[in-house]
């Protein structure tokens, strides 16, 4: 009789004890399956996020950093510093002389000069030099990246004094480069 | 008068030429004292002695002459003389290819001022900045020989009294092309002003 009941106890015993142990398994299982769920599921989010910036990138579009880009504003903007920049320029142009170091000029050499820049992007220009030799020229008219007016085989910029500067090809005693001054009629 | 030498206006009455040590003894080939290169430079120094004078620009024919003690020039240049056993040199009374006269083919006027200088500069020991300023000048243009010494010595001077400095490079010379290359880069450096080519042909 003791011995029916103890193989009773042992039996429920070890029923007892694959029940628990099989329940730790499923935990286990189940635990490394949520595990895994959510690193495919960061992989996807990652993927989709950096599939999602490649795309914004491209178009540009809602990115605060580059507001500019397709700013229509902005365009206008440059649009309307080109237009400036090219109406100092157009306009009647008169030689006064030699513009020197000292900010004086000197229109002894007898050179003179006239151009005319037209808002059509053309240009003429009439050269009278020390020696009385005349040259006239025309054609069409650019702005280079220095933002200097490029006339033939001259590129001009216009100073502080608003004078539009033209290289004579010529220094002074000191070597400092002297330029022809044109004034805006 | 404004005339333009190399894209450099000159203005002739604020301007003076100095024809720095032309000198037999220094240019005349198998003179004492001869620079090498100096010779060839005759012509285009005669060139701009008469540009000069076309332009109304005075030429001052810096000299130098030798006391026979040796009291008026450097040491080691006395030590050298001495040391070579070379007598009556650039003296008042040197003759032929030792004396002070202008070389063959360079032609001083008569009236043209000469100024005799006791060291290699023009300025060292003569009363030329003086002159410059009773006479308004601005401008020093620099020919002559050699280019290290007298003439860079005259034109640092003239550079430290605020005279535009102007070296004309064809008439100048040295005793060797390197030396005379490096001397006119290091004076363009400091702020001279180097002419190049010849003077301008004047109607």
């Amino acid at each position: 009789m003791k011995k029916k009941i103890l193989a009773i106890v042992l039996i429920a015993g070890l029923v007892l004890m694959y029940g628990c142990g099989s329940s730790k398994t499923d935990k286990k299982s189940t635990s490394s399956k949520a595990k895994t769920q959510t690193e495919e599921s960061q992989n996807s989010s990652s993927s989709s996020s950096s599939s999602d910036n490649s795309s914004t990138a491209e178009s540009g579009e809602n990115d605060p950093g580059d507001a500019g880009n397709n700013d229509p504003t902005a365009e206008t903007a440059k649009n309307n510093t080109e237009q400036q920049m090219e109406d100092k320029y157009v306009g009647s142009w008169e030689q006064e002389g030699l513009l020197m170091s000292d900010g004086s000029i000197d229109d002894s050499d007898g050179s003179t000069g006239s151009l005319t820049v037209n808002s059509d992007g053309t240009y003429s220009m009439t050269i009278k030099d020390a020696d009385g030799n005349t040259t006239d020229t025309s054609g069409k008219w650019t702005i280079n990246s220095d933002k200097k007016l490029v006339v033939g085989d001259y590129k001009m910029g216009i100073d502080d004094n608003g004078y539009l500067l033209r290289d004579s090809g010529q220094r002074d005693g000191k070597g400092f480069h002297l330029y022809y001054a044109m004034k805006k009629k | 008068m404004i005339t333009v030498w190399d894209g450099c206006r000159i203005d002739s009455e604020r301007s003076v030429l100095l024809m720095i040590d032309m000198e037999k003894a220094f240019v005349e080939p198998g003179a004492a004292l001869c620079i090498a290169g100096a010779k060839a430079t005759v012509p285009s120094c005669m060139r701009a002695v008469k540009w000069a004078r076309a332009c109304g620009i005075p030429v001052i024919w810096v000299k130098r002459i030798y006391a026979a003690d040796g009291s008026n020039m450097e040491k080691p240049r006395w030590e050298a003389l001495q040391k070579a056993g070379w007598k009556d040199v650039l003296t008042p009374d040197s003759t032929g290819l030792n004396s002070i006269e202008e070389p063959d083919g360079l032609v001083r006027d008569p009236g043209e001022q000469v100024m005799i200088k006791p060291r290699y500069s023009s300025f060292f020991g003569t009363d030329l900045h003086d002159q410059l300023q009773e006479k308004g000048i601005d401008t020093v243009l620099m020919a002559g020989t050699t280019t290290p010494n007298c003439i860079r010595t005259t034109c640092y001077d003239a550079l430290s009294y605020d005279y535009n400095a102007v070296v004309l490079e064809a008439c100048c010379s040295s005793r060797s092309e390197q030396v005379q290359r490096a001397n006119m880069e290091d004076m363009e450096m400091v702020g001279a002003v180097i002419l190049h080519g010849e003077a301008p042909t004047v109607e």
